[in-house]
């Protein structure tokens, strides 16, 4: 689209050169103001301009700009010199100088890294972000975290319990759909293939959905995203306490189908417990059962719904138990 | 940033995160990008004429409406009102009281699209860009760390925006464009 009215581009441009001059302290701030009152063409141009310049800070996109990065760099970093052959000081200039160069070709070397925590299958961890707040890693789950002008968490997988500590610097809470600003309080946020949830316990959070629906959460709602979009509901203490039961090392079925009942314990377990028999999949089934202990759950299938299990491969699999 | 006022900082949250929305229905209704362009820089012109701005519930569907206002008088000072397009003038169907959520994040088509032209930039600006906008270091710091005087980092802040406005305005537009790209080369290597 070459000529989208001319005058129009330029005072595009123009805007643009005022908010830079202004921004590197070069402009001259009557002058400026001058031409903004000018005509509301000018002020319209200039908050464009604003606009666009503000998304350019937007802490995400370090995210977006690093993983390129990362992946070009083994093949554009330099062989380094060998040590033994150089003295203290060639090789400070010679790092010097491989730093330039580098910088010089356009790779950031001195960009803001993440920090990343992981957890494996059946794992959970406890981390004390730099603010003093808290972040409870849940089985199979990974997190990175930012915290210099503000404080960026990303759950990139996986499930986690934030308990965030009051601060004047805002805290953000990213993942993929479900992005967030949390208050001081407590909040957590599921990840799974088909669907995520972030769930406010204590406190308020601004949740955004794919940038598209965007609402305030109290304590008690949840954001509910799944394959028929996006949408608010409210938990009731026996589904916060269910949905919370990981952090004390249980999982709680409160009259839960058995094949989901089964892909629940299963988050836990290298290796899953599947379905021989697929008529089994509608039983309902209640109570509580440790994490660490598949031994007891399989147990009281046994005992509760005469539901067998046998070991085969790297699978654990049930069958209905036939009268002898 | 003092240079910034309060409308400048509303348009940003309510009304500039919705202008692909603008540009899209300046299109339908105009039919022709340098038109619609102006549509919709009309608009936003007649929004900071406003006194009252702040008080303006749903500033979107006002926007909307403004580009709507616009394209009407267009129309009735031309000879002849295509059918189509009075058509879509009275299908427009914005809940105008409806507030619009107080949080509205810049979604991600938008910023993977901001990505994408900055790393299309050239190296030295988005080294510039970054530098100041990212890791958030003052101009002279931007100056030392890149070995160039403050003025050179302004000139490359100044290209770099420049090209992030005109990339990501014509979004829309730039699609289209794309596609037929691909459909001349098709063409072309079916000359071949």
């Amino acid at each position: 689209m070459g000529e989208e009215g001319k005058a129009g581009a330029s005072l595009s441009d123009r805007a643009v050169d005022w908010l830079v001059a202004l921004d590197c302290g070069t402009a001259d701030r009557a002058a400026f103001e001058a031409w903004r009152t000018a005509d509301p063409r000018h002020a319209a141009a200039f908050a464009q301009a604003a606009a666009t310049w503000r998304r350019t800070a937007d802490p995400r996109l370090s995210v977006l700009l690093d993983q390129p990065a990362e992946a070009q760099q083994p093949a554009t970093e330099p062989t380094p010199p060998p040590p033994a052959m150089l003295s203290r000081r060639a090789v400070a200039g010679g790092a010097l100088a491989a730093l330039v160069a580098t910088v010089g070709t356009g790779t950031f070397l001195a960009w803001p890294r993440r920090a990343y925590a992981a957890t494996a299958v059946g794992e959970r961890r406890t981390l004390i972000l730099p603010d003093g707040s808290y972040a409870l890693l849940n089985t199979d789950t990974r997190v990175g975290w930012r915290f210099d002008d503000e404080r960026d968490f990303w759950i990139e997988r996986g499930e986690a319990t934030l308990l965030v500590r009051e601060a004047a610097k805002p805290f953000r809470l990213n993942s993929d759909p479900i992005d967030a600003r949390l208050g001081a309080g407590k909040f957590n946020l599921r990840l799974e293939r088909e669907s995520a949830q972030l769930l406010v316990l204590a406190g308020r959070a601004a949740a955004v959905y794919r940038g598209t629906l965007a609402r305030t959460l109290a304590a008690g709602n949840a954001l509910v995203v799944d394959g028929a979009g996006a949408q608010v509901s409210h938990f009731s203490p026996a589904a916060i306490a269910a949905a919370t039961a990981w952090e004390r090392g249980e999982i709680v079925f409160n009259g839960m189908r058995l094949d989901r009942a089964l892909a629940e314990f299963n988050r836990y377990l290298p290796e899953k417990i599947v379905l021989q028999d697929a008529d089994l999949a509608p039983t309902r089934l209640g109570g509580s059962f440790r994490i660490a202990d598949p031994d007891g759950f399989l147990q009281a299938l046994q005992q509760g719904f005469d539901i067998g299990h046998r070991q085969q491969g790297n699978q654990i699999r049930l069958f209905r138990r036939r009268a002898a | 940033m003092a240079w910034l006022r309060d409308i400048d900082i509303w348009f940003a949250d309510r009304v500039f995160v919705f202008s692909d929305q603008h540009r899209r229905y300046a299109i339908k209704l105009a039919r022709q990008p340098e038109e619609a362009e102006e549509l919709v820089q009309e608009a936003y012109a007649r929004l900071f004429a406003l006194d009252d701005w702040s008080s303006i519930a749903n500033p979107h569907a006002f926007t909307m409406r403004i580009i709507r206002n616009l394209a009407i008088e267009r129309f009735r000072r031309a000879d002849i009102v295509r059918l189509d397009q009075s058509a879509l003038l009275r299908a427009v169907d914005i809940a105008d009281d409806d507030p619009t959520p107080d949080v509205v994040a810049m979604d991600r088509a938008e910023l993977r699209q901001v990505a994408t032209v900055m790393q299309d930039m050239p190296p030295r600006m988005r080294e510039a860009l970054y530098l100041r906008r990212i890791e958030g270091l003052p101009p002279a710091q931007v100056a030392e760390r890149m070995n160039i005087s403050v003025s050179t980092v302004e000139t490359h802040l100044v290209k770099a925006l420049r090209l992030l406005v005109k990339r990501l305005d014509r979004r829309e537009t730039g699609a289209k464009a794309e596609h037929a790209t691909s459909w001349e080369k098709k063409e072309r290597q079916g000359q071949v």
